[in-house]
C-alpha cells in the first residue's frame, strides 16, 4: 500500500514536472521555475530523492526534445531545462544541508553524552573507591577501639579482682589463725571431757541430779559422735580455708595482668599453675580433663600477669574446642634460649580455611555473645611484645598451640609519650 | 544553532546597488520576487546552480511571510564588499513576530515545512543571515550570498 502510494506520488509528480518543463521551454519564465521549485518541495515531502528528480527530469526532457526540429534548438532546450532541474533540486540541496548540520550536531551531542557518561562512570568509580577506603578505615578504627575497650575492660576487671582479693585476704588471715587456735583449744576441751567421762560413775553416785543433767545434754548433742567427729570437722575447715587462700592467691597472681608495664624476672611455673587452678573449675564443669605437665622453668624477664593472661586464653579456647570427655594438656619446658608453653586439646581442630584468620581481631567461631574474637588477638600481641611467637598446628584430632618466649625481650627504645618539643 | 545577529547595524551595511522592492502577498508576488532575485544573481555572475539556491531562499522567506504575516516587502539588490559581488535579500513584514527566535531557527519547529526548510533552510543556502523580530511588530530577515 505504501509502495503503491509512493509510486502514485512519483507518477503524479512526474506528470506535474513534465508539464512544468514543457511550459518553461515554451517560454513560461519565472512562474514555471517557481512551479519547478514547488514540485521539488512536494517531492521532498513525498519522500522522493534527488535521483528520482533526475530520472523524472531526463524522461521529461527526452519527451520535450522529441518535438524539436533542429539540433540547435535541442541544445538550447537542454540548457534552459537545466534551470528547471536546478530549481527542483535546490530544495533537496537545502534539505541535505539541514540534515548534515543536524547530523553533526547529533554527533557532537552524542559525544558530549558519551563523555558525560564516562565522567559519571569515573566519578562513580572514584566514589566507590573512596567509600571502600572509608569503610576500611572505619573497620580499622573499630578494631582499634575494640582493642582499647577490651584492654580497658581487662584493666578494670584486674583492679576489681585485686581489690576483692585484698579485702578477702585480711579477714582470711585471722580466720586461718583463729582456726588453728580453735583446733588446739577444742582438742584440749575434748580431752578434758573424755577425762571427766572416765569418772562418770562416781559423779552419778555423788550428785545424781547433776549427772542426769549432763547425761541429758550429752544425749541431746550425741556427745560420742561430736567427740569423734570434731577433729575431722576441724581438718575439713582447715582444708577449705587453704583452698580459699589458694584461690585468693591465684586471683592476686592473675590480677598482676594489670601491672602491665611492669616487667620483672619471673618464675613462670608458679603463675601458670595459679592460672590453671583458676580455670580448673571451668574444666570440671565442662567434663574436660585438664592435665598439667609443668617442668621447672628458668627465670624469664616478662610481664607475668600478661603471660598468665595468654595461658588463660589458650586454655579457655582449648576447653571450648573439646567435647565432654576431652582432654586439655598444658606442658611447659625450657629450650636453649627461652621457654615453651604448650597447650593442646583433643577438640575438632581448626578448619584450614580459617587458620590464617584466628589471630585477627574480632574473628570468632563462637556464637554471638560467647566470644569477642579478641582472645587470640590480644594473646598474639602480648607474646609479640615479649619478642616471642605463637605457633599453631591443627588437625581434626586436635589443636596444639605453642608459645615461645625468650629469656628476656630485646631491649627497645622507650616509647616517648607527651609532646615532642623541638630545641 | 548558528549565530543570531539582530539587524541593528542597518546603516553600516554596504549600500545596495540596483535596489528593488517587491510587495509579496501571494504566489504571484513570490514569482516576481524570484524573478528579480534571479536577475540580480545573473548580473552578479552567479552560475545556474547558485541562481537556483538564491531564488529558493527567496521562495522560503517569501512563503514564510505569506504564511505567517499576510505578506510583507522583499527588498532585493546587489552588494559588494570591495572584493566580492553578492546578492542580498531583505524580507520585512509587520506580522505577529517571532516570540522565540532560537526555537524558530530550530529545524522541525515550524508546523509547516519539514526538517531543513523554512528559516533555517534559507540560512543554510545563503552565506550571511541576520534576523530581527519583535513580537507584535514584525520580523526582518536579511541574507547575502556571495559569488564564489
Amino acid at each position: 500500500m505504501e509502495a503503491l502510494t509512493a509510486q502514485s506520488t512519483s507518477d503524479r509528480l512526474a506528470r506535474e514536472y513534465h508539464g512544468v518543463l514543457r511550459r518553461y521551454l515554451d517560454g513560461g519564465g519565472e512562474a514555471s521555475l517557481n512551479d519547478a521549485y514547488e514540485v521539488g518541495r512536494r517531492a521532498l515531502d513525498g519522500g522522493l530523492g534527488p535521483m528520482d528528480i533526475a530520472n523524472i527530469h531526463h524522461k521529461a526532457l527526452s519527451a520535450a526534445l522529441a518535438g524539436l526540429p533542429t539540433p540547435a534548438e535541442c541544445a538550447r532546450g537542454v540548457g534552459r531545462a537545466a534551470l528547471v532541474e536546478a530549481e527542483s533540486l535546490s530544495v533537496f540541496e537545502m534539505a541535505l544541508r539541514g540534515y548534515r548540520e543536524v547530523n553533526s550536531e547529533l554527533r557532537r551531542t552524542n559525544e558530549q553524552l558519551r563523555n558525560l557518561a564516562g565522567e559519571q562512570q569515573a566519578a562513580a568509580a572514584a566514589e566507590r573507591d573512596a567509600r571502600v577506603a572509608l569503610q576500611e578505615v572505619h573497620l580499622e578504627l573499630k578494631r582499634a577501639q575494640g582493642q582499647l575497650v577490651q584492654s580497658a575492660k581487662l584493666a578494670a576487671l584486674g583492679e576489681i579482682v585485686a581489690g576483692v582479693a585484698h579485702e578477702i585476704n585480711n579477714p582470711l588471715a585471722f580466720v586461718v589463725n583463729n582456726t588453728a587456735v580453735l583446733r588446739r583449744d577444742v582438742q584440749a576441751l575434748c580431752e578434758i571431757v573424755r577425762l571427766y567421762q572416765a569418772d562418770d560413775d562416781a559423779l552419778a553416785a555423788r550428785d545424781p541430779a547433776l549427772h542426769e543433767r549432763i547425761k541429758a545434754l550429752a544425749d541431746d548433742i550425741d556427745l560420742g559422735y561430736v567427740l569423734g567427729n570434731v577433729e575431722d570437722l576441724m581438718n575439713r575447715s582447715s582444708d577449705g580455708l587453704s583452698r580459699i587462700r589458694r584461690i585468693v592467691q591465684d586471683l592476686r597472681a592473675f590480677a598482676r595482668v594489670e601491672e602491665s608495664a611492669h616487667v620483672e624476672v619471673t618464675d613462670l611455673a608458679g603463675g601458670i599453675e595459679s592460672t590453671l587452678n583458676i580455670i580448673q573449675g571451668q574444666a570440671r564443669d565442662r567434663g574436660v580433663e585438664l592435665v598439667a605437665e609443668l617442668s621447672p622453668l628458668p627465670p624469664v624477664v616478662c610481664s607475668p600477669g600478661k603471660i598468665n593472661q595468654v595461658v588463660l586464653n589458650l586454655v579457655a579456647n582449648a576447653l571450648d574446642a573439646c567435647e565432654v570427655g576431652g582432654r586439655v594438656t598444658v606442658r611447659t619446658g625450657a629450650t636453649e634460649r627461652g621457654v615453651e608453653i604448650h597447650v593442646s586439646d583433643t577438640g575438632h581442630g581448626i578448619d584450614a580455611a580459617i587458620r590464617d584468620r584466628i589471630f585477627d581481631p574480632f574473628f570468632t567461631t563462637k556464637s554471638q555473645g560467647q566470644g569477642t574474637g579478641l582472645g587470640l588477638s590480644i594473646s598474639h600481641g602480648i607474646v609479640a611484645e615479649h619478642d616471642g611467637r605463637i605457633e599453631v598446628e591443627s588437625s581434626p584430632e586436635g589443636t596444639h598451640f605453642t608459645v615461645h618466649l625468650p629469656l628476656r625481650p630485646t631491649p627497645r627504645p622507650r616509647r616517648t609519650t607527651g609532646v615532642y618539643t623541638a630545641r | 544553532m548558528g549565530e543570531l545577529s539582530a539587524v541593528h547595524e542597518e546603516s553600516g551595511m554596504t549600500s545596495i546597488i540596483d535596489e528593488e522592492r517587491v510587495m509579496v502577498r501571494n504566489e504571484l508576488d513570490i514569482v516576481t520576487a524570484r524573478q528579480q532575485g534571479r536577475r540580480h544573481a545573473l548580473e552578479a555572475g552567479f552560475s545556474t546552480t547558485e541562481q537556483a539556491l538564491v531564488v529558493t531562499a527567496i521562495s522560503e522567506l517569501a512563503r514564510n511571510m505569506v504564511q505567517y504575516a499576510q505578506g510583507g516587502e522583499v527588498t532585493l539588490g546587489r552588494v559588494s564588499d570591495g572584493v566580492r559581488q553578492g546578492v542580498t535579500v531583505i524580507a520585512r513584514d509587520d506580522g505577529p513576530g517571532i516570540v522565540n527566535l532560537e526555537l524558530a531557527m530550530h529545524d522541525g519547529y515550524s508546523t509547516s515545512g519539514g526538517l531543513g526548510l523554512g528559516l533555517p533552510g534559507s540560512k543554510r543556502l545563503m552565506d550571511e543571515f541576520f534576523i530581527e523580530s519583535t513580537p507584535g511588530r514584525g520580523t526582518t530577515v536579511r541574507v547575502v550570498k556571495w559569488k564564489r
